[in-house]
């Protein structure tokens, strides 16, 4: 495989499928401006910047070097703090600078490589009301979500955005560092039509759909992989080695969203944050919710359909998508079929995905006008926690009378989960006190949450209950 | 030759220079581009092994006997080690005994080391380690207070301090309540985890790079586990991503087997722990419980505590003896106790031995003030702010603390009152009164709170001997500069404070001067970097190195010039005296021609510090710090989900040496201590393995977490009255305290959410299960 490294051409023979690129550019190429603070994709130490063509040029996203395979690489440009070394300074390192906005400095080059691709994909704004000043704050906070710091309280690097926040971009020295801009292009298109596909190889690429059918159904032991954001941590974490990885995230057929008659249909290589820009004015709980899913950097790797596929019992956003009524096309060798997401989750870990079987997207209904659809999720902390409880909920109202209703909640049970009693208890009925008393009772034929590290199973019970009551309550007034 | 006239050491006015000025850090260049080396950036040779560490799957346990044979054959397997390879001393307790670099039979805690693996790569090191098969016989784990209680175990007997008489005192006040609180312990998450690369010599001795904040300690302990004498043995820290506490006595272990495999092997090796097994296998912030009665007056003056202060500490003594005293030295925290008991006990558990964090204890202890001044204020009927203003100490009668020392240069009220300005404090009660009233009548969701809390935090070691500090400092012929000294820079500004003072002395640019790493082979026997003591000994140290240079060169100037001492200044590189000048550099070159040395250590002890602990009287402390906070919250009564919507600090660091460094130290520590209050919440499992191992589960304040309004400012016009380096105010530690005005906005959201009739029980963490818990007992949840 080839990638651009900062402005080196570099030629990868036959990786590992599970080196990280963290591990590759600290042990093999012996930068070590990116640094590693926790290998598990939670505290940004590592971020780098990947660019990728996307129609006439590269977009440039933030991404935890720790979690991302280096063979997902292929064709991409990797830009690490390592090309930041002139005087003077960028101006983001500069503002970061002139802010005092590091104290141990450890985390401080992700700091810098997030508040870059931030930088990079926000046009220059001069803040002068106060909801200019908000907006920017908000996509600061979106774009540092995964980055921790332990000493400076954020206060000194939030000031630091500010300072940048009206800077013309074109003082930038990234692109002259990196050999220009058009180098960088050029070199990526270069590399995009060459094919590196080699059959002995550990981490297959497959480019086309029947490509990755066919690979995966002659292999079906294999691990399928999109993002690596949850994969990876079974490589840096627990330690497991895998021998054998089919990336889908190059098949062509899977990397759109569609939208036909007030339905999505999602392509499983659809990254978290190309939804989330999506369903700004589509489905803005969507949006919403995405806010508060893990971190920037993680979106930018993670898939929908990983989402739902690893089948976890906290994911995001299942809830979510069952109270939508979502559906999934699964494909297996050249057949496919459809199944309801709710039927698509059978037990703690387990699915009904079959031997050598994937999703080939989610077919999501835009709700109706008459449709109201609330989403919350609770958690310790508001940025990149795992939730107590997600609370999803889609009503339509008729005259006062509950017409339809789908709820459905994430971590309060051993799979993302409809609340198919209180739902039926409810369709029907006028939202009045006297009903909404009765939540708790039925939620507790629905739901026995679990007592964990994250909350009690009486807390989950608890808030949950109070958020469908709320968002009942919100719906009628 | 006339007698000269010696210049005044003993002023510390503050030069006209960078001293005072917000100058970046050091290392800020560095930093922003990642060109600033950890442990792990050192380029190793190219033979560098990787070490690592088999653990202990039980909590409490004999080992029978260990069978490492798969380990030792796993792929890059170079050695394996037991508690029998060690040459020398086992026990590396930094105090006391009790902490075996490797089991030799007792197992205390979940993943205690049981071997030491060196391999070719750290991954094969990694995997090899879980290759050990331990024959164990497990014994049950003692994890909380009340079995430690059962079995009265702790790890140092109780200690007490008695002040008047609190029995009598409760008795004759008009009203009492009792406290009990838990408060919760606190990972340091330090960004860069524990880290050691040692590298044989060819003397038979080894060379460290450290990620710790006590050199000295790694290169005794090394040196009494290799069997080697200490001039053996050299230590290098020159940054640490971060250190908090934990890496004060508990950086020495993983340095300890880096160079135990180093010297065996003859190779470098380095050891780094994974985040999980960081946060695993090393100690915390002590969990408190404490428990107190409280007699006041029906005007809400208190008139005595009886206190009892349980900490937890975990499976050895480490440094728990000195932290729990300083969490009773700070029961009191900012307010007169006219009769005071208060105990603290040092209980055991089966859990990583709880060590050093910011604030060292003080922190818990001085949560048990501040819940007793919001529930004594509520028990009133007054606003807890004047409540807390009536009990604050004053500088004339109401001044002696528990431990009998005298109060003075504390500035409390005026702190609270021009904060109670700055913040618009009575104002704001009024709108979040009307606001919650409102909310409360229409079924609102969310309710706010607003709290004051002052800090008052005593400086200096209370262990005597520590309170010491030596440096170095070189000039060389092109005049320019090197200074060492016994501190170490973990992020705090140290070595840009160090560097500040050398130049304000020898009126040099900052530029001219160079800091460099902290090793034991530069300056002997150091203190840890703690304590917030750092600029305070090693910047005294420092300055007493460079004059005692300049010194040599006024004289020389005096000797060869009719000129008197008092009229040579030394400014902007330049050194002037009558009407004429030379540069730096040039009465540097004439000075190393006329063969005067250009090198001298300096020293420094802390003055009039004294404490007797066997009768727990005297003066522990050279001065205290101070500040307070005030914090707004808004909380959510369908989840106990919050938010701090504002917080306005005034902190007093005396006459700053670097007003920016010092705001930095002021908002990051707020932020740490709201975290610890907050959202950080540690879970053990019953089996005693941590749960909370890591970033996703282990919660500290994330960047939306900073308030939206964020106002800190430093006292004005303030100086120390002791002669500390420049009048300044040590910061390290006293803002962290500033955290505790956060749970008790949240105590007073949730107060007022109930219409004021429950007074809440909030432990910490007040994660928004807690305070959700605590709105249900006030019944003020949908």
């Amino acid at each position: 495989m080839r990638l651009l490294l900062n402005q080196t051409l570099i030629e990868v023979a036959n990786p590992n499928a599970d080196v990280t690129l963290l591990q590759w550019l600290r042990e093999c190429q012996y930068l070590t401006a990116t640094k590693e603070g926790c290998a598990v994709g939670d505290c940004g130490a590592c971020t780098v910047m990947i660019g990728r063509l996307v129609d006439d040029g590269i977009v440039y996203q933030s991404v935890n070097a720790c979690i991302a395979l280096l063979g997902s690489l292929n064709a991409c440009h990797v830009v690490t703090l390592d090309c930041l070394q002139a005087e003077p300074l960028h101006p983001v390192q500069q503002a970061m600078v002139d802010c005092h906005a590091s104290q141990c400095g450890f985390c401080s080059p992700g700091f810098v490589m997030s508040l870059l691709a931030w930088w990079l994909n926000t046009p220059a704004k001069v803040l002068t009301s106060a909801a200019d000043f908000t907006s920017h704050r908000h996509s600061v906070e979106f774009a540092l979500s995964g980055n921790l710091c332990r000493c400076t309280g954020y206060q000194p690097i939030l000031l630091a955005a500010d300072q940048l926040a009206p800077l013309d971009r074109s003082t930038d020295t990234l692109f002259s560092a990196l050999g220009g801009y058009s180098h960088c292009l050029g070199t990526l298109r270069a590399m995009s039509v060459e094919q590196h596909y080699d059959r002995v190889n550990t981490y297959q690429r497959p480019q086309d759909l029947n490509q990755l059918a066919f690979i995966y159904d002659a292999m079906p032991e294999a691990r399928l992989v999109a993002g690596a954001t949850d994969l990876a941590l079974d490589i840096t974490h627990g330690l497991k080695s895998f021998k054998n990885l089919i990336d889908i995230k190059s098949v062509a057929q899977l990397q759109a969203i569609d939208e036909d008659s007030g339905t999505l249909a999602i392509g499983a290589a659809v990254s978290l944050s190309e939804l989330e820009t999506y369903c700004q004015a589509k489905l803005p709980c969507m949006t919403q919710l995405l806010g508060r899913f893990a971190s920037r950097q993680v979106r930018n790797r993670g898939t929908l359909v990983g989402n739902i596929a690893n089948s976890s019992p906290i994911a995001d956003t299942p809830p979510l998508l069952l109270v939508l009524d979502a559906q999934l096309i699964l494909q297996r060798g050249q057949g496919q079929r459809t199944l309801a997401l709710a039927d698509f989750y059978l037990d703690y870990k387990k699915t009904a995905l079959e031997g050598g079987e994937f999703i080939h997207s989610v077919i999501l209904p835009l709700p109706t006008a008459q449709q109201q659809v609330f989403v919350e999720k609770v958690s310790k902390r508001a940025e990149d926690d795992i939730s107590s409880t997600c609370v999803a909920l889609s009503v339509t109202l008729n005259n006062g009378v509950i017409a339809q209703i789908n709820i459905a909640c994430g971590g309060m049970a051993a799979i993302p989960k409809i609340a198919s009693q209180t739902q039926s208890q409810l369709l029907g009925q006028v939202i009045e006190p006297s009903l909404l008393a009765q939540v708790p009772q039925w939620l507790a034929q629905d739901y026995q949450p679990i007592d964990d590290m994250r909350a009690s199973a009486d807390y989950r019970q608890r808030v949950t209950a109070n958020l469908i009551v709320g968002f009942l309550k919100q719906a009628v007034a | 030759m006339r007698k000269l006239p010696a210049i005044n050491q003993q002023t510390t006015s503050k030069p006209d220079s960078v001293v005072g000025k917000p100058t970046p850090h050091e290392s800020a260049v560095l930093h922003m581009s990642g060109r600033a080396h950890y442990v792990d950036d050192i380029t190793t040779p190219n033979n560098c092994l990787h070490a690592y560490v088999g653990m202990a799957q039980v909590a409490s346990g004999e080992v029978k006997n260990q069978d490492l044979s798969a380990v030792e054959s796993a792929v890059g397997v170079v050695d394996v080690i037991t508690a029998a390879d060690i040459p020398g001393q086992v026990d590396i307790g930094p105090v006391f005994a009790g902490d075996p670099l490797l089991v030799e039979q007792h197992i205390t805690y979940f993943g205690q080391p049981l071997f030491a693996v060196a391999a070719t790569s750290r991954d094969a090191a990694r995997k090899a380690c879980l290759l050990g098969q331990a024959n164990i016989e497990p014994s049950p784990a003692s994890l909380t207070l009340a079995q430690a209680q059962s079995s009265n175990k702790q790890v140092r007997p109780s200690h007490s301090l008695v002040k008047g008489n609190s029995r009598q005192g409760l008795a004759n006040a008009p009203h009492q309540l009792t406290i009990k609180q838990q408060v919760g312990g606190q990972e340091h998450f330090y960004l860069e985890g524990q880290v050691s690369l040692a590298t044989p010599q060819d003397n038979g001795g080894v060379l460290i790079h450290s990620s710790s904040q006590h050199p000295s300690e790694v290169q005794k302990l090394v040196a009494e586990v290799l069997a080697l004498p200490m001039h053996k043995v050299v230590v290098d820290m020159r940054r640490m991503g971060g250190g908090f506490g934990g890496k004060e006595t508990q950086a020495a272990q993983w340095a300890c087997l880096a160079a135990l495999l180093a010297v065996r092997n003859q190779k470098a090796v380095k050891l780094r722990l994974s985040r999980s097994d960081d946060m695993a296998l090393t100690g915390k912030r002590h969990p408190f419980v404490n428990q107190a009665q409280v007699g006041f007056d029906a005007d809400g003056q208190i008139q005595a505590l009886n206190a009892d202060l349980h900490g937890l500490c975990g499976c050895s003594p480490d440094l728990s003896d000195a932290i729990v005293d300083r969490a009773m030295f700070h029961t009191d925290n900012a307010y007169y106790l006219p009769n005071a008991t208060i105990a603290g006990h040092r209980w055991f558990q089966n859990t990583a031995s709880n060590t050093a964090y910011r604030g060292f204890g003080g922190p818990q202890g001085m949560m048990l003030a501040e819940q007793m001044l919001d529930d004594v204020a509520r028990a009133v009927g007054k606003d807890p702010l004047l409540v807390r203003q009536q009990n604050l100490y004053d500088n004339h009668e109401r001044n002696i603390t528990p431990y009998h020392q005298t109060v003075t240069g504390v500035d409390l009220p005026r702190i609270i009152d021009e904060l109670v300005v700055s913040s618009d404090y009575w104002a704001r009660r009024q709108a979040i009164t009307s606001y919650n009233n409102s909310a409360r009548a229409q079924g609102g969701r969310y309710a706010r709170g607003l709290a004051l809390t002052p800090v008052k935090f005593g400086i200096s070691f209370t262990a005597m001997f520590l309170n010491q500090a030596g440096a170095l400092v070189h000039i060389y012929t092109d005049g320019t500069v090197q200074v060492s000294h016994g501190g170490t820079e973990m992020g705090q500004g140290l070595y840009t404070k160090i560097g500040q003072i050398v130049a304000a002395e020898l009126g040099l640019p900052l530029a001219a001067i160079e800091v460099t790493s902290t090793r034991t082979d530069k300056v002997p026997n150091t203190s840890p970097t703690a304590a917030s003591s750092g600029t305070d000994l090693n910047g005294q140290a420092a300055r007493n190195a460079a004059l005692t240079i300049k010194q040599r060169l006024i004289d020389l100037l005096v000797q060869e010039h009719d000129v008197e001492a008092a009229e040579i200044e030394f400014n902007a590189g330049l050194v002037t005296w009558a009407d004429q000048s030379m540069t730096f550099a040039e009465l540097v070159q004439h000075a190393y021609m006329q063969r005067i040395s250009l090198s001298s250590t300096g020293y420094y002890r802390t003055p009039k510090i004294h404490y007797n602990r066997e009768q727990a009287k005297g003066n522990p402390f050279f001065y205290y710090s101070c500040g307070a906070s005030v914090s707004e919250v808004e909380v959510d009564t369908y989840t106990g989900v919050y938010t701090v919507s504002r917080v306005d600090i005034l902190h007093d660091v005396g006459e700053s040496i670097n007003p920016a460094i010092d705001i930095g130290q002021i908002e990051g520590g707020f932020i740490q201590g709201m975290g610890w209050l907050t959202t950080e919440e540690l879970v053990w499992g019953d089996d005693g393995r941590l749960q909370t191992n890591g970033g996703a589960s282990y919660k500290i304040p994330a960047v939306g977490d900073t308030p939206k309004q964020f106002n800190v400012a430093l006292l004005q016009d303030s100086k120390n009255q002791e002669a500390t380096i420049y009048h300044s105010k040590a910061v390290g530690e006293p803002p962290f305290m500033h955290g505790i005005s956060v749970w008790s906005a949240l105590r007073d959201a949730i107060w007022q959410a109930g219409g004021e009739t429950v007074n809440p029980q909030l432990d910490t963490p007040a994660t928004p299960e807690r305070v959700l818990w605590a709105l249900q007992a006030g019944s003020c949840t949908p």
